[in-house]
């Protein structure tokens, strides 16, 4: 019988330790790699020189990816927390609230290079938009509606019902209860929730590759202009090979910098209303991968 | 003495399951009517019948006739009616904000806007549930730092910043210790002066104390009512009888 | 004036939501109907279990059968979900078992991070460790199923590690009391209470985690080596996803090619539609056995 215990505890500890040395390598590994490229120039200037990334920076991946970002989170989270709106204090029919569920899944479950080839065939072929952060954008909002929606109607059904319901009885109507209870007591999941989706949105490679990033533009002027991001930018440094590799891991680095300050951000948000305590536990995350 | 709620005939299912079912009920005006029985019998349901609350949820049915001061409550507006009869909840439910800001949430909405006024009306009902002078100082504090007992009173007060005509209490001190029930039975005696008050309760002795009125239902149908002392000392039903004896419940 | 206002935000709100769920109504459609048009070429048996994918017409004849990709898909994402599998659950039981609420404060953010990274940097990373490790041990080219597997493995875990440690917090949390009463030491009882107990829900995010590791694209291509071979363990191979991504550039739009990445990505999307209504399926019968 021991033996299951000493089994058991070495399974723990070496599960925790291999998790933990995974996030550290990783950002151990791109950091060291990365810090001899970057500058204020590397951030600051265009990529230059004959070959792609030879010489010069990455501003106008920085700014394209931005822009990306920034189209998706308006584009899909506006209407995702609608949605969980919706569903949470308007919707009072079963069977709608479980085919809007269906939909909202099975959008969810695209695998995002497909959600590229539509907005590739609809909108950059179809509609005849070309790519441009607009055709880019709309494929990334689509992805993380379902991501943000989730997260938003979770952190709505968790709000005790008796607290809706004490501000029905006061006679106030549903507008004025979502805005002056529910969104404020929301809020820190909400922000949370838009940071991580945003996170989420500015990483992506595959719905970018056919609608609107390209190797090389200078920093977006437009909506309707093709830009460069920073994900598909490391991936056309990685695939050129060896010449490009200070350059690539440069940009992994901005890229993960990006991550961990959204991440921290996202964290104390959550852990500030949490210190409300209407919520035992943070939103535990899932991205689809 | 006139009553201000009148309940005839009402009757209502939650999914086709009867849990109340032809209710006859006079509320009397500036009294405490305490609505008593076995845990089941409807006693909540019967109290949100009164503001409506239990006409909006899905899958229940509520029929016969409720009126508040003559008018049909089906055919006021569910904002009117809502303001008009103030409900507090079983485990207090501040809103997680400041203390201030949940007492002025309801009168903003009814469109007071003048801080000075505000600033009095958060006072008086303060003042009114007997919390002010334990929190006169930190009015921005959070109301989830405030103890259980003083919770429900917020909870109170914040339910009189609507200036209802009727309060309901859904069992408002199951949830707190001997102390602070006390403290809110003492502020209920006070409060009749100005407000009809329906109370529901598992707790008899708290019946007992503080109801002018009380209201036996069992199974859902309406047992038997009486004045508090009269009620007390001499049920005239036998299911009365035997539950103040204890038998069940 | 209030009431107004309540309807026009109430219309508002309604207005949003349908407009959200008729746009990803649209995409799914879209989906569908531009994949039908392959099948009137390519008979369905041919295309799902032919292993010849010759797209453009050099030889006098074209041929879609993504047999292998199904496949590699598959296999890449069973393998990488057992790996992260291993670890995770070890990783539950300690986070669940051996540390307090605190601690896990703390470690759930921090694991997160993984779940955060570009799946390019994984990628990228991928290539410049795993595949130099492969090809000095002797593996040609270095790119391989196995790396693919353990670079998705990884990540998979954050998401391994959330669900299964939350199971298994709960289970813990149930039966800590009787354990202690009866004096069982803290690890026995992980091992033989805390992990049987959380079986069900495991083998839940088992499929689930399968699932989500069947979409991924950009960090399998990029180390897998992308050769429409039968997958092996050290050889190379290539996933639905990344024939869409590699050849959607070049596919002539309306030609029977780009139909077939179409039926492609939705043969990808019945396969996960499949998976979760399994999940669906699996989940409402433990809860009816629970109950």
């Amino acid at each position: 019988m021991r033996i299951r215990s000493i089994l058991a505890r070495l399974w723990a500890w070496a599960g925790i330790l291999l998790t933990i040395g995974m996030v550290l390598f990783l950002f151990g590994f791109v950091f060291w790699k990365g810090a001899g490229s970057i500058s204020l120039e590397f951030v600051t200037t265009a990529p230059k020189g004959a070959v792609l990334g030879m010489e010069g920076g990455i501003w106008p991946a920085i700014a394209g990816s931005f822009c990306f970002t920034l189209t998706a989170v308006l584009l899909g989270g506006i209407p995702a927390v609608a949605a969980a709106l919706y569903m949470v204090f308007y919707c009072r029919h079963k069977k709608l609230q479980s085919l809007i569920r269906a939909v909202i899944q099975c959008i969810a479950g695209i695998p995002s290079i497909v959600l590229g080839l539509f907005s590739y065939s609809f909108f950059v072929r179809d509609l005849g938009l070309g790519r441009c952060i607009l055709s880019g954008g709309i494929a990334l909002a689509v992805m993380i509606l379902p991501f943000i929606e989730v997260r938003a109607e979770k952190a709505f059904r968790e709000l005790p019902p008796q607290t809706i319901q004490s501000s029905y009885a006061l006679g106030c109507a549903r507008s004025y209860t979502i805005w002056h209870v529910v969104l404020p007591a929301c809020r820190g999941e909400l922000v949370s929730g838009v940071i991580l989706g945003a996170c989420y949105a500015m990483g992506a490679t595959a719905p970018l590759i056919f609608t609107g990033a390209v190797a090389y533009a200078s920093a977006p002027t437009s909506l309707l202009q093709p830009a460069m991001a920073l994900p598909l930018h490391l991936y056309l440094l990685v695939a050129q090979g060896a010449t490009s590799l200070g350059t690539a891991y440069g940009t992994a680095f901005v890229m993960m910098a990006l991550i961990l300050v959204s991440n921290l951000l996202a964290t104390l948000f959550t852990g500030r209303s949490e210190r409300h305590g209407s919520h035992p536990h943070p939103a535990r995350r899932q991205r689809r991968l | 003495m006139d009553p201000i709620l009148t309940l005839r005939g009402v009757s209502a299912a939650y999914d086709g399951t009867p849990a109340l079912t032809g209710i006859d009920l006079d509320i009397p005006e500036r009294q405490i009517t305490a609505i008593i029985g076995p845990s089941g019998c409807g006693k909540s349901t019967l109290l949100r019948c009164m503001d409506g609350l239990l006409l909006e949820e899905p899958d229940t049915s509520v029929s016969g006739d409720i009126r508040l001061d003559g008018t049909d409550i089906r055919s006021l507006r569910r904002e009117d009616l809502r303001r008009r009869v103030g409900l507090v909840f079983q485990t207090p439910t501040p809103f997680p904000f400041s203390i201030y800001r949940n007492l002025t949430y309801a009168p903003q909405y009814y469109g007071i806007r003048d801080k000075k006024a505000l600033d009095a009306l958060v006072r008086e009902t303060l003042e009114t549930v007997g919390l002010y002078d334990e929190v006169k100082d930190d009015l921005q504090k959070s109301a989830r730092k405030l103890s259980g007992g003083q919770q429900q009173r917020l909870c109170i007060a914040r339910a009189l910043t609507a200036r209802p005509e009727v309060l309901l209490l859904d069992e408002p001190c199951s949830a707190l210790d001997v102390k602070s029930i006390q403290v809110i039975e003492s502020l209920l005696l006070r409060l009749r002066e100005q407000y009809t008050i329906v109370i529901v309760t598992h707790n008899l002795a708290q019946a007992r104390r503080i109801a002018d009125q009380v209201v036996f239902l069992n199974d859902g149908r309406l047992v038997e009512t009486g004045d508090g002392p009269s009620f007390f000392a001499a049920p005239q039903q036998e299911e009365a009888r035997a539950f103040l004896s204890g038998e069940f419940g | 004036m209030r009431k107004w206002i309540d309807r026009i935000w109430s219309a508002a709100v309604v207005l949003l939501t349908a407009l959200a769920v008729l746009a990803l109504a649209f995409v799914i459609y879209f989906i569908v109907r531009e994949a039908l048009p392959t099948f009137r070429e390519v008979p369905l048996r041919d295309f799902l279990f032919g292993s010849r994918w010759m797209p453009i017409d050099y030889t006098g004849s074209t041929s879609f059968g993504i047999f292998h990709f199904i496949l590699g898909t598959l296999y890449v994402s069973a393998l990488a979900m057992l790996l992260a599998l291993a670890v995770s659950l070890g990783a539950s039981l300690f986070l669940s078992c051996a540390v307090g609420a605190r601690t896990r404060q703390i470690l759930y953010p921090f694991i997160d991070l993984l779940a955060g990274i570009p799946s390019v940097v994984y990628g990228f990373v991928g290539l410049m460790v795993l595949v130099k490790l492969f090809l000095k041990a002797g593996v040609h080219t270095g790119s391989c199923v196995l790396a693919a597997a353990i670079v998705l493995a990884v990540m998979l875990l954050p998401y391994l590690v959330s669900s299964c440690s939350e199971t298994m917090l709960k289970v813990k949390c149930r039966y800590e009391g009787a354990a202690d009463a009866l004096g069982i030491d803290r690890w026995h009882f992980a091992a033989t209470v805390v992990l049987p107990a959380s079986f069900r829900s495991i083998l839940l995010s088992m499929i689930l985690a399968i699932g989500r590791a069947m979409g991924e694209t950009m960090a399998v291509m990029m180390v897998m080596g992308n050769a429409n071979l039968f997958p092996t363990l050290l050889g190379k191979g290539e996933t639905i996803a990344s024939v869409i991504a590699l050849e959607m550039g070049t596919a002539v739009a309306g030609s029977t090619h780009y139909h077939a990445l179409y039926a492609a990505g939705l043969v990808l999307m019945l396969m996960l539609f499949l998976i979760n209504s399994a999940i669906g399926l699996l989940r409402r019968r433990f809860l009816r056995e629970e109950v």
